[in-house]
């Protein structure tokens, strides 16, 4: 019988994805293409290695998707909401400052410079620049709940329903992410101090925000793999949930796949997705044919 | 060329394929590459059927819904302790069906035993399906050598009920050693280890001109690598909450993570001395502050925390052979089956116990799916497996009751088998008009010691004196093992028989209707499939359409070609986009011929533009 390399095969292609998840592309690559070798079938490689050859030539080209005016949320996030958010171990993965290319903010956000943050488009190389800004811990205290600021439920009410409208504007206009950011937002609305009246408003609009998740995610065959280490992504107010969807990443389980063998449920996995991609913490690699 | 038969290798945690291409057994991979599939099965909040390495990966976090292990239950009585046991140890609930059988509950939907068995078999045979590039329908599929008539008739219906023609059943040490090429090369007592997932087996054959007979076999269905994955889990869990006072098992994300990583850790340990557990952000203390899960674990740490589950299985061989009065100097080769073989300490303990060492392939999860793929090209073409006899022969004696409660042995077991045995009886009863026959199988004396198989009545004898009256009764067991009991008049020719179908087995009808559900079923699937590969299709399309847009629109500014017509062309964009959102069947048809005129108009105009 011929020499097992499938413990070999298997350690390379895991090691490559270590690689890739750390920035090291080319790293990654060879030793996808070493595994390759091992195995010219190896379904698994076979996609890794032309992952990593078409990313390195975007790279070498210097291909960028600019960020697109389609891809910023009309009206500006709540004060309040960006206020909770700034809280290190609360935080989403959205910009607590002005984003970029919108609208005068109604009232002041806050601020740290984050004008860099950009929603480009899911193919995008993740890198420092245009990840998710993040707060740091040691910044000033932030409130606990909405009840400990100057707001009222009108106010949470009001601020909700014109997310939900966005979110439907955005997606009745193809424009994926500021559909799912205003879904996110809503959805934190809701779970944070929820003031009476707002269950029912976000009931209503689960369908429309899974949706919007569920465009912003991207082709639901597509099969991602990891863009950022694990350990990073508390930093961007991601929570384990999104880290153990993220350890189920390996170039072969689509997404589809994904959120049905999560165990979650399936409006909160869509979410989760979502949000990773919004972090930019994974890439896609194309449907297995 | 006659059809492919495929070998499966149904077992209780993993699942095999292989086909004989020329004179070599081949293992298919599944399409991660993976040569063993888990036979798990599980239906997820979607609704949808997850099978194998998918349904495996959500077991913990969905364990009400996901059937594992379900070869513990194949063909056996509700009542019977070993059922009992499982619905002890599994969380997926466990209800007791209209025959007296074991029915599962996943998401409200009730599913049978063979069921389940047959979904994983149809799973295997796609895996060989897409390799082949053709469609399988006959398949030789394994069982252990303990299985009685009830659970190998069971796992023909899976078997029907995944539109597989099972040609024939045989014996997973009978199937280990025909890939080791003995009953060709090798007479003699072959001792087959068998260390699975979930169940361990020692069997001893004795081969002789190309008869397979099992002289023993015994094993812990409780017993196999999952117990060795949880000692793992559990000495990262004692350890994870000295370091950081949280507990790691309430929460099931970080257990199914757990549970992953061990399994892997387990195997690297085979083949390195060293090896990290590193799971990242496995749990967080409520605001999201992160706990990493980071350890090292050598091989002698985890031969330590698994050597009283090693040293049992050395226990039941040496329990085996002593039973069956052998002793390791009587035996010619010792074969080593199952993935958890791959382990050092099992290795080394066999080979202490057995005086000897072992025979080891590469793949030992591979070789009873190896062995079933030469037996089934050997049924459908001699050609293929020259000079080989292959008999497999029964494991229990087979009788009926007979006056004082008696057994009275028809068949004697490692009996080979195809067989036919008759013997004739008389009443026992002035004037006894009818006959009761009932079949058991076993060793005992006492037939209720032994099991039921089946019972019936022979009814219209004439009336006569105790002892005048005669009936045959005729015990036949096919070459799958599958046994039919008849009584025959000697007088009158009325016949009456049973194929024995165990208490717990399904009816024609619940087959048939099984079968056609799950065909339906795949139908539905494979439809779902052409929907979505139509739907990349045409937002390839969209997409080329929507990059072309902005140059037609300059090139045209200006043309007679106009602004109407643009904006015909928008909507059939907007259509198309619509229809790729809403994964709308109808609509992406709809869409398709208008889009590729648009998209092939865009190409023109963008050309022309060039040309220009």
């Amino acid at each position: 019988m011929a020499r097992d390399v499938t413990p070999e095969l298997r350690q390379l292609v895991q090691r490559g994805l270590d690689h890739h998840e750390h920035g090291r592309l080319h790293d990654a690559l060879a030793d996808w293409e070493t595994a390759l070798k091992l195995d010219p079938r190896h379904v698994q490689a076979k996609r890794l290695v032309e992952f990593g050859r078409k990313r390195a030539r975007e790279i070498d080209a210097g291909e960028h998707t600019a960020p697109s005016r389609r891809d910023t949320l009309e009206s500006p996030i709540p004060q309040f909401l960006a206020a909770l958010t700034e809280r290190k171990s609360d935080k989403i993965a959205v910009p607590t400052g002005p984003l970029q290319d919108g609208p005068t903010p109604k009232g002041p956000l806050g601020e740290s410079p984050s004008s860099e943050f950009d929603w480009g488009g899911p193919d995008e190389r993740p890198s420092a620049r245009n990840r998710a800004k993040t707060v740091n811990a040691e910044e000033a205290a932030v409130p606990d709940t909405l009840e400990d600021l100057p707001v009222t439920v009108q106010d949470i009410l009001a601020s909700a329903t014109e997310l939900v409208g966005e979110c439907r504007a955005a997606l009745n206009d193809n424009r994926a992410a500021p559909a799912a950011l205003a879904a996110e937002l809503a959805m934190q609305l809701a779970e944070r101090a929820p003031p009476p009246g707002i269950d029912d408003l976000i009931e209503q609009s689960r369908a429309l925000f899974e949706r919007a998740f569920r465009a912003f995610a991207g082709n639901p065959h597509g099969c991602p793999i990891r863009a950022i280490p694990t350990a990073t992504i508390a930093d961007q107010g991601l929570d384990e949930r999104a880290a153990f969807l993220m350890s189920r990443l390996d170039g072969m389980t689509s997404i589809a796949d994904l959120i049905d063998s999560s165990g979650l449920p399936r409006f909160d996995a869509m979410r989760v997705i979502s949000s990773l991609r919004r972090a930019k913490a994974i890439d896609l690699l194309p449907p297995l044919q | 060329m006659p059809e492919r038969v495929i070998g499966i290798d149904l077992g209780t945690t993993n699942s095999c394929v292989a086909v004989l291409e020329g004179s070599t057994p081949t293992v298919i991979a599944n399409r991660g590459g993976y040569k063993t599939t888990p036979s798990v099965v599980a239906i997820a909040e979607s609704g949808k059927r997850l099978v194998g390495h998918i349904a495996k990966r959500q077991a913990v976090t969905n364990a009400e819904n996901t059937a594992w292990a379900v070869k513990r239950l194949i063909g056996r009585p509700w009542t019977s302790p070993a059922v009992q046991a499982v619905k002890a140890a599994v969380p997926y609930p466990l209800v007791e069906g209209p025959h007296g059988d074991v029915r599962i509950r996943l998401r409200d939907q009730m599913f049978s035993v063979p069921e389940i068995a047959a979904y994983v078999l149809q799973e295997m045979r796609a895996i060989a399906e897409e390799y082949l590039g053709k469609p399988v329908s006959k398949a030789v599929v394994t069982v252990p050598a303990y299985f009685n008539d009830g659970q190998r008739q069971a796992t023909k219906d899976a078997g029907r009920i995944a539109g597989l023609d099972v040609i024939r059943i045989i014996n997973e040490p009978t199937a280990a050693a025909l890939a080791y090429g003995f009953g060709k090369k090798v007479d003699g007592k072959v001792a087959v280890f068998d260390l699975g997932g979930g169940t361990f087996d020692i069997s001893i054959l004795d081969i002789t001109n190309g008869v397979f007979e099992v002289v023993a076999t015994a094993g812990d269905t409780f017993l196999g690598g999952e117990d060795y994955d949880k000692r793992l889990v559990d000495w990262l869990v004692q350890g994870f909450a000295k370091e950081h006072k949280v507990d790691l098992r309430s929460d099931t994300m970080a257990l199914q993570r757990l549970k992953d990583a061990a399994e892997k850790a387990k195997c690297d340990l085979s083949s390195v001395r060293e090896t990290e557990i590193n799971l990242p952000f496995i749990i967080s203390t409520g605001r999201n502050q992160a706990y990493h899960l980071h350890r090292v674990i050598t091989r002698s740490k985890l031969e330590e925390l698994t050597l009283d589950l090693t040293e049992r299985t050395i226990q039941i061989c040496r329990l085996t052979m002593e039973d069956a009065g052998i002793s390791p100097e009587d035996l010619t080769e010792v074969v080593l089956v199952g993935g958890m073989t791959r382990m050092c300490k099992v290795q080394e303990l066999v080979g202490e116990f057995f005086g000897r060492e072992p025979c080891k392939g590469v793949h030992p999860d591979e070789v009873v799916a190896m062995g079933a793929s030469i037996q089934g090209a050997a049924l459908v073409d001699a050609a293929a497996a020259p000079d080989m006899l292959l008999l497999d022969v029964t494991p229990h004696s087979l009788g009926i009751m007979v006056a004082g409660g008696h057994f009275h042995r028809l068949i004697e077991r490692n009996t080979t088998v195809p067989t036919a045995k008759s013997h004739v009886f008389t009443t026992v009863r002035d004037d006894q008009t009818s006959v009761k026959i009932v079949a058991f199988q076993g060793e005992s004396d006492r037939a209720e010691e032994n099991e039921l198989l089946g019972e019936f009545v022979l009814s219209g004898l004439r009336k006569a004196a105790k002892g005048e009256v005669e009936v045959e009764v005729t015990f036949e067991i096919s070459a799958d093992g599958i046994v039919s009991v008849s009584a025959q008049d000697m007088e009158t020719g009325a016949e009456q028989s049973i194929t024995v179908t165990a208490a717990s087995s399904l009816t024609e009808s619940e087959i048939a209707r099984m079968a056609s559900e799950n065909q339906e079923h795949m139908v539905a699937a494979r439809a779902e499939e052409e929907v979505e590969k139509e739907r990349q299709r045409i937002e390839k399309l969209v997409d080329e359409a929507e990059t072309l847009l902005p140059k037609v629109e300059e090139i045209l500014a200006g043309t007679p070609f106009g602004e109407d017509s643009l904006d015909n062309v928008r909507l059939i964009l907007d259509d198309a986009r619509m229809a790729v959102e809403r994964r709308d069947a109808g609509g992406l048809e709809q869409v398709a011929e208008p889009l590729m005129r648009t998209l092939n108009m865009f190409r023109g105009v963008v050309d022309s533009g060039r040309i220009r």
